[in-house]
């Protein structure tokens, strides 16, 4: 008469078998390699293209390496902030369901996928830059090149590492969104047009101490401006000037807080939908 | 003939809502979850005991998935607390889900770029007890093939890697949340073949969420029915095919029915003279009730797991 099957006979107890999970969670170390795999087999076509556009833009325009500030630094913002964008394409906070549900604390998870996005970042821009650049430099000014001995000693590492705090800080500023909102790119744009729609106004309002503040932080001698286009323009190879040491600190600085705002993102917690 | 579902005030007070255990597998105190204005759970207190497998039974919306994500610390209850295998999720999440397998109700992996294989590769590298051998045998049975990208993966096979994913590094629990959604019947029962096999071999506990109660008829031994965001009971499978029971009866041939404000009914079916009533209770004591008012009982049946999960939740909505 009855239909209500007894549930199969199985083995009991099931938390206390040995050859069942333990809690050890994966070290810091294989998360990190395993996120640069990830990636690199997730992202493979993106960063292929980054490399060949890079390679491209430098061949064809050989002076935005060193010379043209503002084309630096609009590279800088679509070099960094497309691949922090990238980097957590499809993967919302509210959407990161597989990320979230492996054995990774969620913060250092996430602090590792940044990590591992900035190192494939500075790989591509090594390719880009010592393939393309030093090769491009050496055909464009062979004979300072010949001169001075290598492309490296008429362009000091300095220079050099200049080119890479524009798409790095970038790439940190945006992954700080990327890391917290849904929707990174959006709250870029919002922040940066709130920021100079509030210079603007701040200007034509002559609300002094305002401008002031806006101004110190974009335009000044350590803001955003001088931390991402720094030295540029000033190679003495192309005929600039020395350029002053502030563009270091300004870098450094904003580098800095580009990467606590990363650590500040990763404590937003958001339930994945 | 007419049928309608009762329920009655006192059911809430009859339905047995805690289980007992030692030392749960998952216990949750008072957890409620609220998304704005919509409450998904409310002080629910769930206890799965260690080695059972839990049947959690409930409507489209009922909760279930909610449940289960703030096992994962995937969403963090509004109140109420949560320990999983003796760890507080909201505390140290990555430690449970070291011990957890979890089919998460979605298909979709955000990498459809990537290779199955490698998916599986990924995956396995942040589990010390994956079992490599035991991933392969898993990848036979499910015939799933590491070449294909996840992208052009159909629904069922997709759900086959999130099996596997969570099988294979032999977890202490089983989180799984609508683990036949998407499966046809052929793989759906063999999926289920599967799951047995594994209890069988890899003792764990068990929470399996679904709406479709009949699928998983075979391998639930506790069941727990929650409805709109509340738990309306949990009982071992033996205590419900003990206290719910279909009883066919006729009535007096003078039209008159038992009373049914002294039974605990949860459906009932009518015929003419004819009555098949869904009732809570000891066999004996409602048989004695229903004699008394003159009906004469013809047959008692138990009900099938799925009959008996859909009699609680149309009694949860109270709907007639």
């Amino acid at each position: 008469m009855s239909t209500l099957s007894a549930a199969p006979p199985r083995k009991q107890g099931g938390a206390g078998q040995p050859e069942t999970a333990t809690a050890a969670t994966p070290s810091i170390r294989t998360v990190l390699r395993r996120q640069l795999a990830l990636i690199a087999h997730t992202r493979g076509r993106a960063m292929f293209t980054f490399v060949l556009m890079g390679g491209l833009a430098i061949l064809l325009m050989p002076e935005t390496l060193f010379d043209a500030q503002s084309t630096t630094l609009a590279a800088g913002f679509i070099l960094g902030g497309v691949w922090a964008l990238g980097v957590w394409s499809g993967e919302a906070p509210s959407e990161r369901v597989y990320h979230r549900m492996l054995p990774v604390g969620r913060r250092r998870h996430d602090l590792l996928r940044v990590l591992a996005g900035l190192g494939w970042l500075l790989a591509m821009l090594a390719v880009v830059y010592t393939v393309g650049g030093t090769r491009l430099m050496t055909s464009w000014h062979p004979e300072h090149v010949a001169q001075a001995g290598g492309v490296w000693q008429i362009v000091p590492g300095r220079y050099w590492i200049n080119l890479l705090t524009a798409p790095l800080t970038t790439y940190l500023a945006v992954s700080a969104f990327a890391v917290a909102v849904e929707r990174p790119g959006l709250w870029m744009v919002l922040t940066l047009g709130a920021s100079l729609g509030l210079l603007r106004l701040a200007e034509f309002l002559e609300l002094g101490p305002l401008r002031a503040v806006l101004h110190f932080l974009l335009a000044g001698p350590h803001g955003l401006g001088e931390a991402l286009v720094g030295t540029v323009g000033y190679v003495p190879i192309i005929g600039g000037q020395t350029p002053p040491d502030r563009w270091l600190y300004a870098a450094l600085a904003w580098l800095a807080l580009a990467a606590l705002g990363v650590i500040l993102s990763s404590r937003v917690y958001r339930d994945v939908r | 003939m007419s049928a309608s579902t009762l329920a009655p005030p006192a059911l809430a007070g009859v339905l047995p809502q805690r289980l007992e255990a030692d030392a749960p597998a998952v216990a949750t105190a008072g957890l409620s979850k609220r998304y704005g204005a919509r409450t998904a759970l409310e002080d629910v207190d769930l206890t799965v005991p260690d080695g059972a497998v839990y049947l959690l039974a409930g409507a489209n919306g009922a909760g279930k998935t909610s449940l289960l994500r703030i096992l994962q610390e995937l969403a963090r209850p509004t109140a109420g607390s949560a320990r999983v295998l003796g760890i507080d999720p909201a505390a140290d999440g990555a430690a449970v889900r070291a011990q957890t397998g979890y089919v998460p109700e979605r298909h979709d992996v955000p990498y459809g770029t990537l290779r199955v294989g490698r998916l599986v590769t990924h995956h396995a590298a942040h589990y010390a007890s994956w079992d490599a051998a035991y991933a392969a045998h898993l990848m036979a049975r499910l015939e799933i093939e590491p070449e294909p990208r996840f992208a052009e993966l159909s629904k069922g096979q997709a759900r086959r890697v999130q099996l596997l994913l969570a099988l294979a590094h032999r977890p202490r629990l089983l989180l799984l949340d609508e683990p036949t959604d998407g499966l046809d019947p052929l793989v759906r029962d063999m999926v289920l073949e599967l799951l047995a096999e594994h209890l069988a071999d890899h003792p764990a506990t068990v929470l399996v969420s679904t709406h479709l109660v009949g699928e998983v008829d075979r391998l639930a031994d506790h069941v727990g029915v929650l409805t709109r965001g509340h738990l309306l009971t949990q009982i071992s499978r033996a205590e419900l095919h003990r206290l719910l029971r279909r009883y066919h009866f006729e009535a007096p041939e003078d039209g008159t029915a038992a009373d049914a404000g002294a039974l605990h009914v949860l459906h009932r079916t009518n015929g003419g003279a004819e009555r098949a009533w869904t009732v809570w209770g000891a066999e004996a004591e409602v048989v004695a009730h229903l004699t008394a008012a003159g009906c004469r009982v013809r047959q008692v049946e138990p009900l099938r797991l799925e009959e008996a999960a859909v009699a609680l939740l149309r009694a949860g909505r109270g709907r007639p």
